[in-house]
């Protein structure tokens, strides 16, 4: 009876750190968020119509978005109440292989014209319906970091101890072309910074700003506004 | 447990780790291509898919970096038999330009050349892959009549990727897809292909019966 009672009080006990533990992590992993939109055109979507998302690698451009962002910011703007229809982008680079490669995919507005020349690829774009493509440029970076821990393990045991800090910056931004009209609809932007702590007595606690994810789900928030309103 | 099984337990990690670090890297292509969307020329094609070019490894010790050994013939099939479906609406597939039941023009691709780079040795954010594959034209006899040679380039960012593995394999596939991409845009266009096509049917002289 006693042993189950400490077990109880055992239990609550790490169910007590876990609750410090998230607070800390939500008080710490603080961002700064900034979200910004430049429309050219009005836009209209309707129901069969698609949107497809894709990370800028054209060539010679030596950097390149992350993949999961283009994943992050595609499954959230299918989330919405608008309920847009995202295409996946390796199935849209596949089917559309070979003029969205690094290579080959068009850099501006007049090289996707000049593209839709190609019967075969206008065919299967009409046959996808999509009217909207929008290009994510940018990336998160380590902006400046500081701090030091050591850790060292010896046969009675292991342990760090010490303190690190970093500082993340994620840019993006995303140009919407409207591929029926042939024309550029805007642009909208979104920038998170924030600072990551790790602070270590035994065993190292990592508080992580969320930087990139709250650059993603700006995004997609922004560009739903932009389709629906 | 006691003191030594302690000690025999961290030494055996510590030998677990060495061996680790000192394994080679080996990347292997086993995957599916798209098919290009072009125009399909339809003059018949004959493709020599050769045991060098399925075979095709390479093999490099990299100081400080370890052993990588790159497998990207076991992708070539594939990459072929996609591009050829996509490009050609007559083609046929042979192992051998020696093989007596070639009647068509030929095309032999060959891997001349592999070389890479990880991000330790660029100090960038990239691992890539640079390949040089040869494409020997032969006529309608068999006759090797020129030579097609097609730079390709793949990178992947090392942020996308878990390791060195996953690294080079995504910048071989991206290598492979770019010699894909120019070999189907470039086809119709490129003045020694052109020169090539015309071999399949021979300008017949006047008064020749």
């Amino acid at each position: 009876m006693k042993e189950t009672s400490n077990q109880v009080s055992r239990l609550l006990q790490c169910v007590k750190a876990t609750v410090i533990c998230g607070a800390v992590l939500t008080l710490l992993g603080c961002v700064t968020a900034t979200v910004q939109q430049v429309r050219e055109r009005s836009t209209e979507i309707s129901g069969g119509e698609t949107l497809v998302i894709l990370g800028k690698r054209s060539r010679p451009s030596t950097e390149e978005t992350e993949i999961d962002f283009i994943d992050c910011v595609a499954t959230n703007l299918r989330a919405k109440k608008s309920k847009l229809q995202v295409l996946n982008e390796q199935r849209f680079v596949d089917q559309t292989f070979p003029w969205f490669e690094p290579r080959t995919a068009p850099g501006n507005m007049n090289a996707l014209v000049n593209l839709l020349d190609q019967k075969l690829l206008a065919e299967r774009l009409e046959q996808m319906g999509l009217k909207y493509l929008i290009w994510i440029e940018g990336q998160t970076k380590r902006t400046s970091s500081g701090g030091s821990m050591s850790c060292g393990i010896t046969p009675g045991g292991g342990g760090c101890f010490g303190f690190l800090t970093w500082e993340n910056d994620a840019s993006y931004e995303a140009t919407i072309w409207d591929t029926k009209n042939k024309m550029v609809a805007g642009k909208v932007s979104s920038d998170a910074a924030g600072t990551s702590y790790m602070p270590a007595l035994i065993l190292p606690i990592p508080l992580v700003a969320r930087v990139q994810s709250n650059a993603c789900f700006g995004l997609a928030d922004q560009l739903d506004t932009f389709f629906t309103n | 447990m006691n003191k030594w099984h302690r000690i025999k337990m961290l030494h055996c990690g510590l030998m677990a780790a060495i061996l680790v670090g000192c394994a080679s890297t080996q990347v292997s292509l086993e995957t599916d291509f798209p098919s290009p969307l072009v125009e399909r020329q339809s003059t018949p094609v004959a493709l020599i898919i050769n045991e060098s070019l399925t075979d095709f490894v390479h093999n490099e010790t990299v100081e400080k970096g370890g052993d990588f050994v790159i497998e990207v013939g076991s992708a070539q099939r594939a990459l072929f038999e996609r591009l050829a479906s996509g490009l050609f609406s007559n083609h046929t597939f042979f192992e051998s330009i020696d093989d007596q039941n070639i009647a068509a023009l030929a095309i032999e691709p060959d891997i001349r050349e592999l070389q890479f780079a990880t991000p330790e040795q660029t100090r960038t954010d990239y691992y890539e892959v640079w390949m040089r594959y040869e494409f020997k034209l032969y006529d309608l006899e068999r006759n090797l009549k020129s030579t097609w040679s097609i730079p390709a380039y793949g990178k992947a960012n090392k942020n996308n990727h878990t390791g060195k593995r996953d690294g080079l394999e995504a910048a071989a596939l991206a290598a492979c897809r770019d010699v894909m991409a120019v070999f189907s845009i470039r086809f119709s266009n490129e003045q020694l292909v052109a020169d090539w096509l015309k071999l399949d049917s021979p300008v017949i002289q006047d008064g020749g019966e």
